[in-house]
């Protein structure tokens, strides 16, 4: 009787380990008690609130990075290719005083032409995506400095500032924005053709291509979305800031990764979900909100974040590992 | 006669998980002979191979290897090679940035062999040495190779001898073969019969596994002819009897395990007509050449051949897995165009493949959406998917299949061999098709799935839908068509319908030699 | 008779010269140059060509580095952050410790080596992605660096004992130390990957690991080997960065890693693995700075150098993957 109950309870732990996005929920809580525990006034609405609202940022290329790891690849242009959408986009408001909607479609088109460009090369060129897309990062930095020639770019003729600064519940249009394209997102993922599509070719794209679908059709897919979703986070910064600058988005795609480690997208592809990707991101952020209150050093933070993205991909090798154990 | 053994392999029995693989076989060959081994897909003739090479280590199996009379127990193939045993790999596997006498010597860069096993301890590789050695030894063995060639650029008969003067370099008394000439033009044979003749007057015996009766008659001084795990017998040169070593190679009794049909034979459903599929990596070589048939409504067409045949790379060509490079596919009398494996499934077409780990399934996923996913169309509502509509579509799959399995959301990775199986071919179902490919559909599994298998595939039949079957199991080939296409070398070597066929006249075609096609098209056969 | 066998060989050693990896990154290498000197004369001249080799010291030993991995078909993209960390320990035991230099130095790259072993680990016996798992020792050492410094910088010039740093101001031949000291490396290590059991045993687990593994090569060993050697190499070239300038700067070496890896690919190293000549890899970082340098002097706006970086990189990707697919003789 007591070994069945303990073995029960082991089964218990054994699924909390094996589900992602319950596993995360435990480091972040963890996170924030320690916060207020050293940090009292942690608990206050402004604290939360400009963590949730500066998440936002990583999470847009994040959201687009996931859909990438999910179907099996990598993709390192996401920073740069969100700063070059986000360059053309002020670019497009100051030097071609365009009114917002076009601006916005131009962000949006430069940022899926990069994706688009990603997709070609690792799908029909047979490129491996990590050497493509830090290719394509290399280009889109070179652009966006040459642009902006170096110097920011203001998009003051758009009059955006009143809606960024406009504080809905506390939060900011940007944060909803953000929780709508999750939502999206999920949506996406879990509910439509694409979101099995993409998981199957993820999980083995030989298996989908046996079962009758267009594995480099859907990866090209994936691509293009990761590349709106880049540009939405730099339209983000260049809304956020009033200004585009071509040192924004350096190093977010190391970020985005992160996050998706961290939020349950095995690195193998095929497997995660929208709301863990989040979570992901909300811990990422927290964490380095946390950490930053605490006067912890900055640089102390990168050897934490580095610790944290290993012992995230360590632990999903190992759950995969406990997954094929069980199996037999 | 009495010249002694040089290796000898008493009652070697390896057991798989359900399998038995060598069942107390014993094999010997003597000083300076050609020994041809030689027997079906399945006939533990690889497993031999694997255990006399040092792959499968000592221990891992029952038996004894003897070596000039004296026991061997290699547990790794270094140790295999430091005994004496040469091993040349079907598969070509060289190092491609490397020169001819470093891939040679790869294994002994000191040269030590050379120097008689004086260890030295230089760090240092010497070339000039190296190559020197190499273009002695290839000389010896009549190779005809520059030391110091690109590998990248040598052909494919080059990199296979490559590969025997790698293996000859380690001073072995027996050289095992594993079907050298699979992907060689005939002259290339030609020229390796040369060296293995050569090899023989030097004294080196030779092991010469082949799936190819000429070859055997030509070139081996004995045969010995495995099924089933099992020696069956073994035959001097001067007893070699085509019909007999035919005979010997199959020989097995059709069990009642195979249902009986009954399917009305309609009209023709598919149809391929000149398909030929160039060589992935070999230039101006066709890998399937010109091949032709037709499936009706309600028959099972038999794919038959050994394996490398070519068969699953006609009917990967045919799902969109492999570019075609000319050829035209016919759905009831209408031309269509399949690029890719999803133009396939639209045109009513699905395939079941071989390799259940790499193209079966999503290991990651449970049964009913692994079993779903080949056809959302049909329950999307506006692209949109629900888990319910899911789990209905493939309940129904589910339960005529009889899959065993707790519920619908298992995970595919915990269930048995024949019962992934039956998901696979569930998935294929789900799509619909007029026409289903099943290539190896009971391989690896157990006998009550594949009972319930045969009776699925009467069942399709029963309902009008075109069936095209590989099976490397002869008697189960032979009990589940209509109809026999052949296929040897790329080609299709003959076509036998239900009454034709004998498990004799199907292995006459099966071994039948194609001579290297030219770049023009035209080709000379040859019956043996 | 006689004759025409000796000019045939003579003929085919200068076919075997222009056949090698190497030849094919030299032509283009010359081409860049040819043309840009034709537009702009100057782009020529000894001072331009003396600073372009003096910055590329540093990249082309960190790209050393990072082509063992390469060759044994694995990256690392902890080099930039490798030799920042490098330079930084130094800096720390003299200034703050008092230590002596030499000391220093080997205490530094000991502990480099100690990040090389844990990609190693991470990778060979973890089998994380290679890719994620550098990315982890990038933002671990990458953060560790700072840890390290109280102020913003370490200064050498002013420290008592430190000789190293005067030295490096001499310029000998009209180049500076390290960079005599880089040939020597580089002509080292070709010797390394060319002539010597290791290096050849190095390579063939990167052609075909089951082929080395067969003829009794221990794979697990060479693949840790590599990462250890990736960091060693970093080590040097933020340690002799950090002397150049003296001063010992935590962001030293961001950024470096990928033009190493540009450079490798530039160089003909396959990112399969099996292929790589470290005079390759130097041919490999000259092209790419030249190229830099290049579309500067014709008038591209210097901003575009990162883009042409990219450009460079993919093309020479591609050129590898037509090389690796290209079909074998019949």
């Amino acid at each position: 009787m007591n070994e069945k109950q303990k073995s029960k309870k082991s089964d218990v732990l054994l699924k909390v380990f094996l589900n992602p996005e319950i596993g995360i929920m435990i480091p972040i809580l963890l996170v924030c008690v320690i916060t207020t525990i050293l940090k009292p006034n942690f608990l206050t609405w402004s604290y939360i609130s400009s963590i949730l609202v500066g998440s936002v940022f990583i999470g847009a290329a994040t959201l687009g990075e996931c859909l990438i790891i999910m179907s099996g690849e990598i993709d390192l242009s996401v920073g740069m290719n969100g700063c070059l959408a986000g360059i053309m986009m002020a670019t497009a408001a100051s030097e071609w005083k365009l009114p917002l909607v076009p601006c916005i479609l131009i962000c949006l088109l430069s940022g899926a032409l990069v994706g688009l460009l990603n997709g070609f090369c690792v799908c029909h060129l047979g490129l491996s995506s990590w050497i493509t897309t830090l290719a394509t990062q290399f280009i889109c930095q070179g652009l966006a400095v040459t642009v902006s020639q170096g110097a920011p770019i203001s998009i003051m003729s758009l009059n955006t500032g009143a809606f960024v600064r406009a504080k809905p519940l506390g939060l900011s249009w940007l944060f909803f924005i953000f929780i709508a394209l999750i939502i999206l997102l999920d949506i996406l993922i879990r509910r439509t053709r694409y979101g099995f599509y993409l998981r199957s070719v993820g999980g083995n794209q030989d298996a989908s291509m046996m079962a009758g679908l267009n594995a480099k059709r859907i990866k090209l897919t994936a691509f293009v979305l990761a590349g709106l979703f880049a540009a939405v986070s730099g339209m983000f910064d260049t809304l956020n800031a009033g200004a585009m600058n071509a040192a924004f988005g350096g190093g977010r795609e190391f970020r985005a990764i992160i996050c998706c480690a961290v939020g349950g997208i095995s690195m193998a592809g095929g497997a995660g979900s929208a709301f863990g990707v989040a979570l992901g991101v909300l811990l990422f952020h927290t964490l380095w909100y946390c950490l930053r209150i605490l006067d912890v050093n900055t640089n102390l933070q990168l050897v934490l974040i580095g610790l944290i993205l290993v012992l995230s991909v360590i632990m999903d090798t190992q759950r995969k590992r406990l997954e094929a154990r069980k199996m037999v | 006669m009495e010249r002694g053994y040089v290796l000898e392999a008493i009652d070697i029995t390896k057991r798989f998980p359900g399998v038995l693989a060598n069942d107390a076989v014993c094999l010997n060959v003597q000083y300076g002979e050609v020994l041809g081994l030689i027997g079906e897909n399945g006939a533990g003739k690889s497993t031999l191979l694997k255990i006399l090479n040092g792959i499968y280590p000592h221990g891992s199996y029952e038996g004894k290897l003897l070596l000039e009379g004296r026991e061997v127990t290699p547990t790794c193939t270094m140790d295999a090679m430091k005994e004496g045993v040469g091993y040349v790999p079907q598969e070509t596997n060289v190092l491609k940035n490397f020169s001819v006498a470093e891939n040679i010597y790869m294994s002994d860069l000191r040269l030590e062999k050379l120097h008689g096993d004086k260890q030295s301890k230089t760090p240092f590789v010497n070339f000039k040495e190296m190559y020197q050695a190499c273009e002695t030894l290839l000389k010896e063995n009549k190779i005809d190779l520059n030391p110091r060639a690109d590998v990248r650029k040598l052909s494919v008969g080059q990199q296979q001898m490559l590969m025997i003067a790698r293996a000859l370099a380690t001073k072995p008394k027996v050289l095992i073969l594993d079907e050298p000439t699979t992907s060689l033009s005939s002259s290339d044979v030609e020229r390796l019969f040369e060296v293995v003749r050569n090899l023989k007057e030097n004294g080196t015996s030779v092991i010469f596994v082949t799936h190819k009766l000429d070859e055997i008659l030509e070139l081996t001084d004995r045969v010995t002819i495995l099924r089933d795990g099992k020696n069956i017998s073994t035959f001097e040169k001067k007893e070699y009897d085509t019909a007999k070593i035919i005979a010997d190679m199959i020989g097995r009794e059709i069990s009642d395990m195979y249902p009986e049909r009954e399917n009305k034979i309609g009209e023709e459903v598919f149809r391929v007509e000149d398909l030929t599929v160039e060589h992935p990596y070999i230039a101006n070589r066709d890998l399937i050449h010109k091949v032709s048939f037709s499936v009706r409504a309600g028959e099972v067409v038999g794919l038959g051949g050994l394996v490398g045949a070519g068969r699953s790379e006609v009917c990967s060509a045919i799902y969109g897995m492999m570019p075609v490079k000319s050829g035209k596919i016919f759905l009831n009398g209408k031309e269509i165009q399949i690029k890719s494996s999803e133009d396939a499934v639209r045109n009513g077409i699905s395939m079941v493949s071989e390799d259940r780990k790499r193209y079966g399934l999503n290991f990651r996923w449970d049964i009913q959406k692994n079993i779903a996913i080949s056809n959302l169309k049909a329950i999307s509502k506006a692209n949109f998917v629900s888990d319910k509509s899911i789990a209905d579509r493939a309940k129904s799959y589910f339960d005529d299949l009889r899959v065993k399995a707790p519920s619908l959301n298992t995970r595919v990775a915990t269930l048995s061999g024949g019962n992934q199986q039956k998901v696979v071919i569930a998935r294929a179902l789900n799509t619909e098709p007029k026409v289903i490919i099943l290539d190896e559909p009971t391989k690896g599994i157990d006998v009550g799935s594949k009972n319930e298998i045969y009776q699925l595939i009467n069942d399709l039949a029963a309902k009008g839908v075109a069936i095209i079957m590989i099976s490397s199991e002869l008697p189960e080939l032979m009990a589940m068509s209509d109809r026999f296409v052949i296929m040897a070398e790329g080609h299709v070597a003959g076509e036998l319908t239900k009454e034709e066929a004998r498990e004799a006249s199907i292995m006459h075609l099966a071994t039948k030699t194609f001579k290297n096609v030219s770049k023009s098209g035209k080709e000379e056969t040859k019956d043996e | 008779m006689n004759e025409q066998a000796v000019k045939g060989a003579g003929f085919s050693r200068l076919r075997s010269v222009f056949g090698t990896d190497e030849f094919g990154v030299f032509l283009p290498l010359v081409g860049i140059m040819v043309v840009t000197t034709l537009i702009r004369p100057d782009f020529l001249s000894v001072g331009n060509f003396s600073a372009m080799f003096t910055q590329l010291t540093f990249i082309a030993l960190t790209a050393l580095g990072a082509s063992f991995p390469l060759m044994v078909g694995q990256v690392d993209i902890s080099t930039g952050r490798v030799a920042g960390f490098a330079g930084i320990i130094m800096s720390a035991l003299v200034v703050d410790g008092g230590m002596n230099q030499w000391l220093a130095i080997l205490i530094a790259i000991a502990a480099c080596l100690v990040v090389g072993v844990i990609n190693g680990i991470l990778v060979v016996y973890f089998d994380i992605p290679d890719f994620v798992a550098t990315m982890g020792t990038l933002y671990m050492v990458g953060g560790a660096r700072y840890l390290f410094i109280k102020g913003y910088q370490f200064s050498l010039t002013t420290q008592e004992g430190f000789t190293l740093v005067a030295l490096f101001d001499n310029r000998y031949f009209g180049m500076p130390i390290y960079f005599w000291l880089m040939i020597v490396i580089f002509a080292i290590v070709f010797v390394v990957i060319k002539k010597t059991l290791w290096g050849r045993r190095l390579l063939a687990v990167g052609d075909n690991r089951e082929v080395a593994s067969l003829a009794g090569i221990n794979t697990n060993k060479v693949r840790m080997e590599a990462y250890i050697i990736s960091s060693f190499f970093a080590a040097i070239a933020g340690i002799l960065l950090t002397l150049d300038i003296g001063l010992g700067l935590p962001e030293t070496g961001d950024g470096w890693e990928f033009r190493a890896i540009a450079g490798c690919v530039v160089g003909g190293v396959s990112l399969a693995g099996g292929k790589g000549s470290p005079l390759g890899v130097l041919i490999g970082v000259t092209l790419v700075f030249v190229a830099e340098n290049a579309i500067i002097f014709l008038g591209c706006p210097a901003t575009m150098k990162v883009a042409v970086q990219g450009l460079l990189m993919a093309g020479a990707v591609l050129f590898d993957l037509y090389r690796q697919k290209r079909k074998i003789p019949a």
